[in-house]
């Protein structure tokens, strides 16, 4: 018997998983993609025509407001001590789950609803009627750093819900925002005390010769603080008690 | 086999555990015995790998089930008092288990399920409490695995499914599956459990066969008390008074007599049986 990670295995509880996640997030993921329906309305009613960048925010708030939700709905039991016995005691290897985890809340679901919202914005762009005018694409300069801010961001922002959901029993995303800004606040104040934004702006004048590196800097750090995030997560499936 | 060596476990403000062994050997059918709050739900959690414990060994076949390896999780299947309800219908939630436990049978399951008189097709949350239950232990024998752990299975079944679970608890037991029943209801596994087991606060009071029981113990079912007796209790008709068994004289042993003679004399029990 291999106690070790074996993708067949991990074939099976992705395979598992995915009944989980279509069952409780299915009509969720089809109702979230279809919300751009509503700004198209609003237009029709109103008359009058959506911005190329509005359309793009929406999109944008529809993948991240999602990546909120979904490990609630589909592994908000798995740190429950009675209804996570069976996540718990699933004869796979934490390493499987977690990555079966990591794989739906954090790479399936923003493709998903991403792909999904675009796809129904172009449809409604494609009708004579309606204040959709144009197609939603990401621009051709800088996409590849482009791509890589909105995958750092992405896997961040979900990594951080996906703590939050091992961690908190109950209101697990409203928990998780509310110490994430009490973190922050407690962050930043601790910065202002030692004049770190003074230091660091200083230090952006002069001391980085090519201020193009700063945005890859910034990227390289929400990968670091996300890759945190996993492992505490992954720790606590290791280590819950149920 | 699961060895439990010098065992200490406690929740936060609770010691539960402290300093406990025990040996469960394959092929038998234990009855774990104790009054509320023991710890016989909290035993069942840490061989299942859900607690772990704070000192001391817990091993199922020598590995920790707390590492929760897939070796030693698909030998092992626990269904607590207190269940969740698996979504889905019966049959369903059984195949998405399938692939991990080797030694799954769906014949069996559909057998187990025509045995205990319920439909797997129909959903969970539509089966009574008892059907759900049944189901579960349709479930938990058809996976064929080698530990089997129940916590309470009895409760909230009536009293054609007690016997119907007795029957299919019996039927599909066999020399290589140990299982394990948690229970204070006494009476409905009076006839499937061997050896017993009776926890008290921290300690185990007492673990034996029947045969061993009735080798130091002599349940004489009598019309008069004797008050030389380790335990008397009035029953219709007369008195059971159970007494020590040097001549090593054969009777019929009365589990709950037995939890309250082990209750009310914890140490000549634990000096008898030692």
């Amino acid at each position: 018997m291999n106690n070790k990670f074996s993708f067949d295995r991990f074939g099976q509880v992705l395979a598992k998983d995915w009944k989980n996640y279509f069952r409780n997030f299915g009509i969720s993921l089809i109702v979230w993609s279809c919300i751009p329906v509503i700004g198209w309305i609003t237009t029709l009613i109103f008359d009058f025509t959506l911005t190329m960048e509005s359309r793009i925010s929406t999109i944008a708030i529809l993948v991240y407001s999602v990546l909120i939700f979904v490990p609630s709905k589909v592994y908000g039991k798995a740190n429950l001590s009675r209804d996570g016995v069976s996540f718990a005691t699933l004869p796979a290897t934490n390493a499987e789950k977690f990555f079966s985890m990591l794989f739906y809340c954090s790479i399936l679901t923003p493709i998903l609803v991403g792909l999904g919202s675009w796809a129904v914005d172009t449809l409604l762009a494609l009708l004579p009627f309606g204040g959709f005018e144009g197609f939603v694409a990401l621009p051709k300069s800088h996409l590849g750093s482009l791509l890589a801010a909105i995958a750092c961001s992405i896997l961040l922002f979900s990594s951080i819900f996906l703590f939050g959901n091992m961690v908190f029993k109950k209101r697990k995303a409203g928990k998780t925002i509310a110490w994430g800004m009490l973190i922050i606040f407690v962050i930043t104040m601790a910065l202002q005390l030692c004049h770190f934004w003074e230091a660091f702006v200083r230090w952006e004048c002069y001391g980085i010769s090519n201020p193009e590196i700063l945005p890859w800097l910034f990227d390289a750090f929400m990968l670091v603080l996300a890759i945190v995030f996993y492992i505490l997560t992954y720790r606590r499936i290791k280590n819950q008690k149920y | 086999m699961i060895e439990i060596k010098n065992l200490d476990f406690g929740y936060k403000y609770q010691p539960v555990f402290k300093n406990i062994s025990l040996n469960f050997e394959k092929g038998n059918i234990y009855g774990l015995l104790g009054e509320n709050g023991v710890g016989k739900t909290t035993l069942l959690k840490l061989i299942s790998g859900l607690q772990k414990p704070s000192a001391g060994e817990c091993m199922v076949d020598g590995i920790a089930p707390f590492n929760r390896l897939p070796e030693t999780l698909q030998k092992i299947f626990f269904i607590s008092e207190d269940f969740a309800i698996p979504e889905g219908t019966p049959i369903n939630n059984i195949k998405e288990l399938a692939p991990f436990y080797p030694n799954y049978n769906e014949a069996q399951f559909l057998e187990l399920c025509k045995e205990m008189e319920v439909d797997p097709a129909r959903k969970y949350a539509e089966l009574s409490f008892g059907q759900q239950k049944k189901c579960l232990i349709a479930t938990a024998l058809a996976l064929n695995t080698d530990y089997l752990l129940l916590d309470e299975p009895t409760n909230g079944l009536d009293i054609p499914s007690k016997t119907l679970f007795r029957q299919v608890i019996a039927k599909h037991s066999n020399e290589n599956r140990t299982i394990i029943i948690s229970t204070h209801q006494v009476k409905d596994v009076e006839n499937l459990i061997d050896p017993i087991i009776i926890l008290d606060h921290d300690e185990v009071l007492l673990k034996a066969t029947f045969q061993a029981i009735t080798d130091k113990l002599y349940f004489d079912y009598g019309t008069e008390k004797d008050d030389t007796a380790l335990y008397s209790e009035m029953i219709p008709g007369g008195y059971v008074n159970v007494t020590r068994n040097p001549e090593g004289v054969d009777s019929k042993v009365s589990v709950e007599i037995l939890f309250n003679t082990v209750m009310k004399n914890k140490e000549t029990i634990k000096q008898l049986f030692g």
